[in-house]
């Protein structure tokens, strides 16, 4: 009673803003399946940092990506790295891992690149990331600052910008990771324009159409987490990839043992309610019980 | 000629509408080349995208999220929250630049822990949802019909094809990769349904401008305007 009255004191009563504040809502469905997911993250993640080499199996797409830079140092002209209005998060930090790697590989050949993004924060990050690469590399003289330009966080203004570039500079290949919007088809359109390399990979499903369409090589959904794990080796990332592969055996598993018990038992038992809806578990011990 | 005079960006509603068409022109004139013309505009609107950033970041964030919980409702909390945020421009400094690190971190964290929200708010409903699809006829789920025990068959055989296809930590061979290749193929369907419905509604924008240029600039009437 105690530690309700204290949830309701932080949710409406403390005045700091607090408000946002959630619970389980007897969905423990929900925490167990979250708690097992974590624990096998961490566990890998573990046994990456152990030394254990996790396997990751190779996506078409990146073999691409060194056949691109290849092209783009024939010509001389510039590859293009875009994240797109990707905010700073989880998704900018998978992207800027991929857009290090491609950095490294064209600071072998002093390749021009340009890396052009619409969010102030990732724009920040990316110019400490794209120098860490070149100084890994071993090519710090190749940093340019002007080479990591931030040109606006509105969405069209943004496109007309890239687009510009990108037809202005001729590029030779074109990278795109991150998060798109309804302006994917103008990069990926204007780049075809100039008989780039193109290669894309985003988490936003509804934006994998047109990268499908006018790109050489996609990479979608998962596979966009995938490709930064196997690129940068890192066991946090490693560890994670291989922990969600157990999720979604998890998931497969909960699916198939589901709808099989549905079929039985029909979709309106407590046992079907257990798996996943708000208050499930509470019905299904009452049906344990004998109640009702 | 009353055509004509009527035409001539005379009056501020035509200089509007002259300002606008030459603005969809320019930008629709890299479809030919990049050209001056192009770059001119190009530039034009990234500064007053800039400059209008600036309207939005102060009424709709400094004063929604900051001003008015402090000033108006009394969360005083809120007050160390810009301050904080700024700590980020040490990311400029070479010797305070380790301070823009715990930013990032709490933002990276944050991210990852809204992660975890979304996962469970939108992923396990859908979980769930899953589950309600019954794959043959019984006497415990009366109202199901031979239709919808295909859609069920088909839907649980997709979803299942498709999270093959989406793991990595093993090599997909023989009937793993089968079942993979075929999730594969699914996949391509449902895009091939998005991508169709979206050049619907993008040619919708393109018919709106043609018609903008037509029927408001040219005042051409089009598609039973008067």
């Amino acid at each position: 009673m105690k530690v309700d009255a204290l949830f309701e004191w932080m949710a409406t009563g403390s005045r700091c803003g607090w408000a946002a504040y959630q619970h389980a809502q007897d969905n423990w469905f929900a925490a167990i399946m979250i708690g097992l997911i974590v624990t096998a993250v961490l566990v890998n993640i573990f046994r990456a940092r152990a030394g254990k080499q996790l396997y990751i199996r190779r996506i078409p797409g990146l073999d691409a990506i060194d056949e691109a830079i290849g092209r783009s140092t024939e010509l001389g002209r510039p590859v293009t790295m875009i994240t797109g209005l990707t905010a700073f998060g989880v998704v900018a930090v998978q992207a800027l891992t991929i857009f290090k790697y491609i950095t490294k590989q064209i600071a072998r050949f002093a390749t021009p690149m340009r890396l052009l993004t619409g969010d102030p924060t990732v724009f920040a990050v990316a110019q400490e990331a794209i120098s860490d690469a070149y100084n890994e590399a071993g090519r710090p003289d190749l940093y340019d600052p002007d080479n990591v330009r931030f040109l606006s966080d509105r969405q069209f203004a943004f496109a007309s910008g890239v687009a510009g570039l990108i037809q202005r500079e001729r590029v030779a290949a074109n990278f795109m990771f991150g998060e798109f919007f309804a302006e994917s088809l103008i990069f990926a359109e204007t780049g075809n324009m100039v008989g780039a390399i193109q290669i894309a990979g985003t988490v936003s499903f509804t934006q994998v159409p047109f990268f499908v369409a006018a790109c050489d090589y996609t990479i979608i959904g998962d596979e966009f987490y995938a490709t930064s794990a196997y690129l940068s080796r890192e066991p946090v990332l490693l560890g994670s990839l291989v922990g969600q592969d157990i999720a979604k055996f998890l998931f497969a598993l909960t699916a198939v043992t589901g709808v099989i018990a549905s079929s039985i038992v029909g979709t309106k038992h407590p046992f079907i309610k257990l798996l996943g809806q708000p208050g499930g578990w509470s019905e299904f011990v009452n049906f344990l019980l004998g109640g009702k | 000629m009353d055509w004509f005079m009527e035409f001539l960006p005379r009056t501020p509603e035509r200089l509007g509408i002259w300002i606008g068409v030459i603005c969809t022109l320019a930008i629709y004139s890299l479809l030919y080349r990049e050209n001056p013309f192009y770059r001119f505009f190009e530039h034009m609107y990234i500064g007053l995208a800039a400059g209008y950033s600036l309207g939005p970041l102060g009424v709709d964030v400094l004063y929604r999220y900051w001003v008015e919980p402090i000033w108006v409702q009394g969360y005083w909390a809120w007050a160390f929250v810009v301050p904080y945020g700024m700590y980020l421009y040490f990311i400029f400094s070479e010797r305070y630049g380790w301070i823009s690190r715990i930013v990032i971190g709490t933002l990276i964290g944050a991210s990852a822990g809204l992660f975890f929200q979304e996962f469970s708010s939108r992923y396990l409903p859908q979980l769930n949802s899953t589950l309600q699809k019954p794959l043959w006829l019984s006497s415990a789920n009366p109202d199901l019909t031979v239709s919808m025990v295909i859609n069920n068959f088909l839907f649980v055989i997709i979803l299942l094809s498709v999270l093959t296809y989406f793991t990595f930590s093993y090599e997909q061979r023989g009937g793993v990769k089968r079942f993979a290749t075929l999730g594969r193929w699914f996949l391509m369907i449902g895009l091939g349904a998005i991508f169709g419905n979206t050049v619907m509604a993008r040619m919708g924008l393109l018919i709106g401008r043609i018609y903008y240029i037509l029927n408001d600039w040219l005042m051409i009437p089009i598609g039973g305007a008067q």
